[in-house]
């Protein structure tokens, strides 16, 4: 080995010092999402009427190969409906960690009433903490148990560590914009987006 | 008789349809009205095939095909509806041509044409025919691309049956049901063509079995109220079982959701229910679910004023322990419901031997039991002459009122192939006109039968009994049909089966002298059986009237004696009456949850399956005669189904633990007979208890309270 | 009053029954353990890979103090359990966990070790909690490598004793002490 070679390796190795670090420094950065990644899922609503889409068949309870989803139906009261039609789910549960985020409950949904997300922060320290039901999938719900629950605790609001173009099935799904912030330690605190009104129906 | 169908040449009894054939051949055939045990109508024309037979020319020979020297096949011009059409020697069927593909998915498209679609709220999906033959032998596409029919989505039919018009297909399934099965017509199409509707002429379905159209109805427009949306059919837990609301034992699936009973749905069994079911055996299981207990209780502070608190079945045995120890064995009294299990009952009997014990009983029952071989069933709907003393059938048997319809009919019943009975068997025609000659009823109210009888008087079936004995003059008529009738069967009622041996004695008096059969209504739904085991008192022991014991152990029984002050063990689901009273509360298993073999009124024994219901810390009353014997530090003879089993094995050379689809009929010849028994008692149950009120269930909400004591009863 | 040498017999959870307060040493010692998390690989599926993508240039996990994993779990604090566990690797694991030194947590990453996942059948244990106290579980199939970092986070905040559950009960900063 010559000196060439071993000054062409060390050339390669000191020109990457100049260059701008591929790190994306995810909590203080956004992670850049594609939109067609699975996450959490989110049960959407008309437009318009606001009704849930959900009818509460439970085929995707057939359709989940994990045996994720559990859902009990019951009797829409005519005068102030849940969904259209005489059918809605009363309960509603995804265990998220059975669930594998295949997607195959969005593909069985015949009304398109559960769509997966691009909410991937879960993490969580209790097992019996994983089931999501009705009311934290529902459209306008920002964020997993964990992170509202530290928003309610903090009294700040609820901070979405990614980016993405929403798709189109999230039907009135809208992730907290864009945030800035320098300290790592507490940088949750400068986010001036409101998660209440983010996704909400009019 | 033989058939060709699609080349396979198949040997067929005369009379048989063409569908029949096609499913004999082994192959298929979609089809939606046609319903085994109704009259085939050809509404829906979905079993279209072609079909051809040879003809006879005026020689009287076959005609002869020119080219092959066969007989000439003359096709039929269009492809038949093979369920309304007669096979006939030497016909050739084509079930699975592309013209008759062609002309059953054609016929689809037609019946889809109207049909919402709306399968994913749709209860039955999952178990329809219409979803099922349109995914096999539908285009999978339609034409129609105009407004389809919108109707009523929501009708309740009645209370336990809604109606979605939308779905309806117009099979007529149902209105020939209650035409042709109970005899009632509750309901008929009304408007023409494409307008169509089912509907009811009254409020509600007037009718103790309008539950049955929700099983026979091929798509969703007929729904089980009871159970709407409480879950999807792939979900639910089916548990083929047998109900115990009443001695028919019909067999039904219980399917079961999460541990808890949802749905209750007719099962085939061609000798007992064919496939009908009661509304009371069908809807009447909602009590099951409300405020049941499901862990054993002990009083706070030992006494009875202290509240029940939940303890451990150990806290329990030792609480038993402690408080039977003051108690001299052969003073601990056993007592009953009348609807356990076989082999529960063997385990009382047993039990109370190793025990000393001579209080034992079980209620509701008679004083007394007819020796005699009662018909079965199907003897039942094929007799010709019935008469029926003091007995509300519809109340004490309801199904056996379904059987006595048949009767009506002609006892007319579907034939039986390899790939089970006749889908269409032709002899069954529509509007049967009714020979109420054959149906003779007394008892001393009016009931449902008094209006199908051809002879029904207002008079108390003991009085009729003992003038039918005399001979009275007044009922020459009854004993000419009698005389000339060549299977003639006499049902006995709780009215007069309560009445003791005297009364009884007459009945097989005249059942004899007649060449009759005896058919005594059970007092409750396993008594048949609970009779010929040692269950009643004996000796000087205590009835579960006197209750003169130290101790006591209730199971699933309403009351007990109100000066009873012995320590009270109550076996029970709910906190009953008796409940009330216990010093203990040991939790039980309904019978949708147990194991074991029930005997119903014919002496037929059937076997029930435990069905997936979270019952928590349930036992039956082998379990909890276990714990007696814990308690007692005694080991129970038969602490098991399987233990039992083998008992039986002996006494009756039966396996009781795998015995055919249909049950079969127990000879009890060599086995001590309930007569024997029953001489020792000393007191009578005047009471008669009827298991549970169809009509009280019909039309009105039934609060689970109310539910309980139509089912669990007690003495009333 | 306890003597002076049960300071260094006895641990801090039973110092602390006793009467013991430890505050300031206390903060300093957890965050020195949440920045210097260093896992001990059980590799076990394809939640591996994400894993260890979670400590390459684009992600790295370097930035917690967390970059060092070790194959020795005798210098490691936190076992991140990364795919389905099989009931035969299950005593392996528990003895891994049992060689690591006190204070010490897992990991569950991903659905197959935090519930089975879609394996629902005889042979993969159905939640590794079962075999050793979870302190994060981490949904996901696989969970992408942000969410292990977050998941890294929420550890870091349970390490320091910030940890609360859905019922608003404050967890302790170390599940179970071993000795």
């Amino acid at each position: 080995m010559g000196v060439m070679e071993i000054a062409k390796g060390m050339g390669i190795t000191l020109s990457k010092l100049f260059q701008k670090p591929v790190t994306i420094c995810y909590p203080e950065q956004p992670a850049q999402l594609k939109a067609r990644f699975r996450g959490r899922h989110v049960l959407t609503r008309h437009p318009g009427t606001g009704l849930e889409k959900c009818i509460g068949c439970s085929l995707c309870a057939a359709a989940c190969p994990a045996y994720a989803i559990y859902v009990e139906a019951a009797e829409n009261d005519p005068k102030s409906p849940h969904s259209p039609g005489e059918r809605y789910a009363s309960v509603y549960e995804i265990n998220m960690l059975r669930c594998i985020f295949c997607g195959m409950c969005e593909e069985a949904c015949p009304t398109g009433a559960i769509v997966l997300g691009n909410e991937f922060e879960l993490a969580d320290y209790r097992y019996g903490d994983f089931v999501y039901g009705k009311e934290d999938m529902m459209v306008g719900t920002q964020g997993s148990k964990l992170q509202r629950r530290e928003a309610r605790t903090s009294g700040k609001p609820v901070v979405m560590g990614f980016e993405v173009s929403v798709r189109e099935e999230l039907e009135g799904v809208k992730y907290a914009p864009d945030r800035r912030v320098s300290d790592g330690e507490s940088n949750r605190a400068s986010n001036p987006a409101n998660p209440e009104s983010a996704g909400r129906k009019a | 008789m033989k058939v060709t169908v699609d080349g396979r040449t198949i040997e067929v009894p005369t009379g048989t349809s063409a569908i029949d054939a096609v499913f004999a051949a082994g192959l298929d055939v979609p089809y939606f009205c046609s319903q085994p045990y109704l009259s085939p109508i050809g509404a829906c024309r979905m079993c279209l095939v072609e079909a051809g037979s040879p003809r006879k020319g005026p020689d009287g020979t076959l005609i002869l095909d020119e080219k092959t020297g066969q007989p000439k096949i003359f096709w039929f011009p269009k492809p038949q509806a093979s369920c309304t059409l007669m096979a006939s020697e030497g016909m050739v069927i084509v079930s699975q041509s592309a013209s008759v593909k062609k002309a059953q998915a054609g016929m689809m498209e037609f019946t889809l044409i109207n049909h919402p679609l709306d399968c994913p709220t749709c209860d039955k999906g999952g178990a329809c025919e219409l979803q099922d033959r349109a995914y096999e032998y539908g285009y999978g596409d339609s034409r129609f691309e105009f407004d389809r029919r919108h109707a009523d989505k929501h009708y309740n039919l009645s209370e336990n049956v809604v109606l979605d018009q939308e779905r309806c297909i117009h099979c007529k399934r149902c209105v020939r049901y209650f035409e042709e099965v109970p005899g009632e017509e509750v309901l008929d199409f009304i408007e023409r063509g494409s307008y169509t509707f089912i509907d009811s002429a009254e409020e509600g379905l007037p009718s103790n079995f309008s539950g049955n159209i929700t099983d026979i109805c091929p798509v969703g427009a007929l729904l089980d109220n009871v159970s709407r949306f409480r879950g999807r059919n792939w979900e639910y837990d089916h548990t083929a079982t047998v109900c115990t609301a009443c001695s028919v034992g019909c067999s039904i699936t219980v399917d079961a959701r999460n541990g808890q009973l949802e749905r209750i749905q007719g099962r085939e069994n061609y000798q007992v229910n064919q496939t009908w079911l009661c509304d009371g055996g069908r809807f009447g299981h909602t009590w099951l679910r409300h405020e049941r207990i499901t862990t054993p209780m002990i009083r706070e502070g030992g006494t009875r004023a202290g509240a029940w608190v939940p303890a451990t079945w150990d806290e329990a045995i030792r609480l038993i322990r402690g408080k039977l120890g003051e108690i001299s064995s052969k003073n601990i009294g056993l007592y009953s419901h009348a609807d356990i299990t076989l082999e529960e009952g063997l385990a009382l009997e047993r039990f109370a031997a190793q025990l000393g014990t001579d209080s034992v009983d079980h209620a509701p029952r008679y004083s007394s039991a007819s020796t005699l071989v009662p018909p079965t069933l199907l003897e039942v709907s094929q007799a010709d002459f019935v008469l029926v003393l003091g007995a509300d059938v519809h109340e004490e048997a309801p199904v056996l009122a379904l059987r006595l319809e048949e009767m009506l009919k002609g006892g007319l019943l579907p034939a039986r192939y390899e790939h089970g009975t006749a889908i269409a068997d032709l002899r069954m025609p529509e509007r049967v006109v009714r020979q109420r000659h054959k149906l003779v009823v007394f008892s001393s109210k009016s009931n449902l039968l008094h209006g199908k009888a051809g002879l029904a008087a207002e008079i108390s079936g003991a009085s009729a009994l003992h003038d039918l004995l005399a001979g009275s003059a007044a009922f020459a008529d009854i004993f000419k049909s009698l005389e000339a009738a060549q299977k003639p069967i006499v049902i006995l009622g709780a009215e007069v089966a309560c009445l003791g041996r005297a009364v009884l004695q007459e009945a097989e008096t005249l059942v004899q002298k007649y060449n009759a059969k005896l058919l005594v209504l059970p007092a409750a739904s396993n008594s048949s059986g609970l009779s010929h085991l040692q269950l009643v008192p004996r000796g000087k022991g205590s009835s579960l009237q006197a209750m003169q014991v130290g101790a006591a152990l209730v199971s699933r029984l309403e009351q007990v004696p109100a000066d009873f002050a012995g320590f009270l063990m109550v076996h029970d689901t709910h906190l009953t009456e008796a409940a009330t009273r216990a010093d203990v509360f040991l939790p039980a298993v309904s019978s949708y949850e147990k194991r074991g073999t029930f005997i119903n009124l014919e002496g037929r024994a059937l076997t029930l399956r435990g069905a997936a219901i979270d019952a928590g810390e349930s036992v039956d009353l082998m379990g909890v005669i276990g714990a007696l014997g814990d308690a007692l530090n005694l080991k129970p003879e038969i602490r098991g189904v399987r233990s039992a089993q083998r008992e039986f094995q002996k006494r009756l050379n039966i396996d009781l633990s795998s015995l055919p689809d249909e049950g079969q009929i127990i000879n009890w010849s060599g086995t001590s007979s309930a007569a024997t028994f029953s001489a020792a008692t000393s007191s009578v149950h005047s009471s008669v208890t009827t298991m549970w009120k169809p009509n009280m269930l019909r039309g009105k909400n039934v609060v689970p309270q109310q539910a309980r004591e139509l089912f669990v009863g007690g003495d009333d | 009053m306890p003597e002076l040498l049960d300071l260094f017999t006895k641990d801090v959870q039973e110092l602390e029954n006793e009467g013991f307060l430890f505050t300031t040493l206390e903060k300093l010692l957890s965050w020195g353990r949440a920045n210097s998390l260093w896992p001990a690989t059980f590799g076990l599926a394809c939640c591996a890979i994400e894993m260890m993508s979670s400590t390459d240039g684009r992600n790295d996990l370097a930035r917690f103090g967390s970059e060092v994993f070790r194959a020795s779990p005798r210098q490691a604090d936190v076992m991140i359990v990364a795919g389905r566990l099989s009931k035969k690797m299950a005593p392996v694991m528990r003895r891994v966990w049992e060689q690591m030194p006190d204070p010490k947590w897992v990991i569950s990453m991903g659905a197959c070790a935090s519930s089975g996942g879609m394996f629902n059948n005889y042979a993969v244990v159905q939640n590794v909690d079962s075999v050793v106290p979870v302190d994060v579980f981490v949904p996901g199939c696989p969970p992408r490598p942000e969410a292990l970092i977050y998941a890294i986070m929420q550890l870091q905040k349970k390490v320091k004793g910030q940890a609360i559950d859905e019922g608003l009960v404050k967890l302790p900063m170390v599940e179970a002490w071993k000795r």
